[in-house]
């Protein structure tokens, strides 16, 4: 059952507790509106009330046959019913109301039964006793009830009728015209009735308005909950295991949808979990390999500045230990930058930054940058752009990064008056970048795992003879990623050649100027 | 007149190295410290800004985007974060070029140099360089006043190489743009066209350099 249900099933059963309850409020306010109509019925017995009966010494009563509806007069039925004959007055010895006569009665309780068994029924007929009081409110009958204080007030001041209820019942206390006699009030008491409902049948009717939906929805509600706490411990422990378990999920309803969409999220969250860790394992290589890899050209480099500095070297091996000291720092840069790229290239599948870039400002700056080094070592290294701009599309760091290693193997593994050339020639829409050299090359077996296009970090990062390593490894990827080619290989008079070959784009200047 | 050199850079030992770097290079170099300085310093006074990017007061780019507003003078960027970022954002923003730290004195002096040398590029029709004097338009070639007799081709060579003195040409590009592959041939006859014009241009001629691995040069005088 779907919690919808269930719910519309806890509703039906609160709702018979509520109607339950709505029945005895009726009853309530309908007994609440027969009081009014009672006290509007003493107004009306009062006015029949004659001197002459008073002074003849009788107090006397009225019995309805029933009660008055809750609509007020209309519907009243009522008639005096008193004096009744043959009722004897109250003699002086006579304690008052108490012996008042019973007239006799059609249907109604027995002597000695309470007046009004049941408000509301076709009940028994009520009694409303009427006494008489002289100006001062002594009563004319010995042990008559005490006058009621507010109304003694109101009459005083001049009200002539002014009813009531106080602890004696519902009353009406009438000043009457005959003053300075023994009945100049007139005071009506009919007692109160009993309430409909007992102390103990409200306090059960109350329970069950409020328990029997609460329980109700209690007994709806047990499974459900039942259901959530269990999914929420499997949760727990699912948490507490890195989410590497799934919850178990039963039914078909919201809490076994939920339950679903937890274990969706838990394998969502064991894959990033696993990226995270990889990532972090990387981050950690990442700074094992760089503090390894810059510590080795290093300590070469600190050793070849001691020597200077204790004068092991003179003259022009001094030069060449400077020239050393050149070489060993450009690799330092380089690696760093190398490691960076690597970082970059392993945690970014897809190239991202995409810009357009410009090959010949591109050349021009690694130009610069060798150009140190390679007359520190004795290398003859230059360089040829054509004289406009050759764009192409790509992430300029990179693209450069690659084109230094390519540049650097090629000085680094030169010898002493070799030459290197990085010229960028364009030819249509392509361009062909090649650096070429005369040194020793490539031994052929490593030649052929230069071609392998995967990068290979562990065993490229080591540093080998012959121009190969990192920065091959991350020309060759940066040259995949940018669907460019790049060929390596000897070249038929002697030294290396690493080509790399691509297609331009339309200058991004004269694009945005005609659209403009 | 000594080119005037504007360097924003708040290292203190990496400025006073370049600032030495620079005055030995015969520049005249105004070296400010640090971002809110360069504020208000007057970009329009120099001829080139050397520019770091983290600064104390003010980035850098923000610098350049202010400077950019009122002058043109050439901004070269140094940075030391080597993304392509910051990279293609200085560059969007104005800058002419930039160099990623760390970097070699010659390398910052020959970007310098490159960035301050062209607006020469855009030169008359008229190449003077040494004892030659190249008229483009007229197809004339004088060697100290004397007028060399060149061929078609030949003055073609001299022409291209002139007009990027000091740069190497490569075989390519002469070929194309100066032999027919119908007639002339390809990159071999290059050298014994340009054997002709060093032999035509006689002590000037040794200026037509050979540049390994990628063609000819004319070297400036």
């Amino acid at each position: 059952m779907t919690l919808r249900k269930r719910l519309l099933l806890a509703l039906a059963g609160s709702g018979l507790a509520i109607m339950v309850g709505a029945a005895v409020a009726r009853e309530i306010a309908i007994r609440y509106a027969s009081e009014a109509a009672i006290l509007s019925s003493i107004e009306a017995r009062m006015s029949s009330v004659d001197q002459a009966t008073c002074e003849a010494g009788r107090d006397f009563e009225f019995l309805d046959s029933r009660p008055p509806g809750p609509n007020g007069a209309g519907e009243r039925d009522l008639r005096p019913r008193g004096p009744f004959p043959g009722e004897r007055p109250f003699g002086p010895g006579d304690p008052g109301g108490a012996e008042f006569r019973r007239g006799p009665r059609r249907g109604g309780p027995n002597p000695g039964e309470r007046e009004f068994g049941r408000f509301g029924g076709q009940g028994g007929p009520r009694r409303t006793r009427v006494f008489f009081y002289d100006g001062d409110f002594s009563p004319r009958a010995p042990g008559g009830p005490a006058f009621p204080e507010a109304a003694k007030a109101s009459l005083r001041a001049g009200e002539t009728f002014v009813n009531g209820r106080d602890k004696g019942g519902f009353f009406g206390a009438l000043a009457t015209s005959w003053t300075g006699g023994p009945c100049a009030y007139a005071l009506a008491i009919m007692p109160t009735p009993p309430p409909l409902a007992s102390f103990t049948s409200l306090i059960i009717g109350a329970l069950l308005l409020i328990g029997a939906p609460a329980m109700v929805l209690w007994l709806a509600l047990a499974q459900p909950v039942a259901r959530i706490r269990a999914l929420a411990s499997g949760v727990r422990d699912a948490a507490a295991g890195r989410y590497e378990t799934s919850v178990a999920v039963t039914g078909r309803d919201e809490i076994a949808d939920l339950g679903h969409a937890f274990n969706d999220a838990s394998a969502t969250v064991r894959v990033h979990l696993a990226e995270v860790e990889r990532r972090e394992k990387a981050l950690r290589d990442f700074v094992a390999h760089t503090t390894h890899d810059v510590a080795l050209p290093l300590s070469v480099l600190l050793s070849h500045v001691t020597r200077l500095r204790q004068g092991d070297v003179g003259g022009g091996a001094a030069e060449s230990t400077v020239s050393a000291i050149a070489q060993e720092t450009q690799y330092i840069a380089s690696l760093l930058a190398n490691l960076e790229a690597v970082a970059r290239l392993e945690s970014d599948a897809t190239l991202h930054e995409r810009h357009p870039v410009d090959l010949a400002a591109l050349v021009e700056r690694v130009a610069a940058r060798h150009r140190a080094v390679a007359s520190s070592t004795g290398v003859d290294f230059n360089h040829s752009v054509p004289a406009t701009a050759a764009w192409v599309e790509g992430d300029v760091t990179l693209i450069e990064q690659a084109v230094n290693n390519l540049v650097h193997n090629a000085i680094q593994y030169n010898h002493a008056d070799g030459h290197v050339a990085l010229v960028l020639d364009l030819s249509g829409a392509q361009f062909t970048l090649s650096v070429t050299d005369d040194g020793p090359g490539v031994p052929a077996s490593d030649l052929a795992r230069l071609g392998e296009s995967r990068f290979r970090s562990e065993e490229a990062r080591s540093r080998r003879p012959g121009g190969t390593g990192l920065g091959l490894s991350i020309a060759r990827d940066v040259a995949r990623r940018h669907d460019f080619t790049l060929t390596l290989g000897h070249r038929p008079e002697g030294g290396f050649e690493a080509v790399l070959a691509g297609t331009l784009i339309r200058d991004p200047s004269a694009e945005k100027s005609s659209n403009a | 007149m000594a080119s005037k050199i504007l360097l924003i850079e708040d290292d203190k030992n990496l400025g006073d190295q370049i600032v030495t770097h620079l005055k030995r290079d015969g520049f005249e170099v105004t070296w400010v410290q640090d971002g809110l300085a360069a504020l208000d310093t007057d970009p329009k006074q120099h001829d080139l800004v050397v520019l770091d990017l983290m600064l104390p007061g003010a980035h850098g780019l923000d610098i350049l985007k202010i400077y950019r507003e009122t002058a043109e003078t050439p901004v070269l960027v140094l940075s030391a974060r080597n993304e392509t970022s910051t990279k293609v954002r200085a560059l969007a923003l104005g800058a002419d070029d930039y160099v990623t730290k760390p970097f070699w004195p010659e390398e910052l002096l020959a970007r310098i140099q490159a960035r301050l040398r062209r607006p020469l590029l855009h030169a008359s029709d008229v190449i003077e360089t040494g004892a030659l004097r190249i008229d483009l338009s007229a197809r004339v070639v004088e060697n100290a006043g004397q007028r060399v007799d060149l061929t078609r081709i030949e003055f073609d060579l001299l022409a291209a190489l002139g007009q990027r003195i000091g740069s190497a040409v490569t075989r390519q590009t002469l070929v194309d743009r100066v032999l027919d592959p119908d007639r002339e041939g390809t990159g071999r006859t290059l050298d014994v066209h340009f054997s002709r014009v060093r032999k035509k241009l006689g002590s000037e001629g040794a200026r037509i350099a050979t540049v390994w691995g990628v063609g000819y040069r004319l070297l400036p005088s």
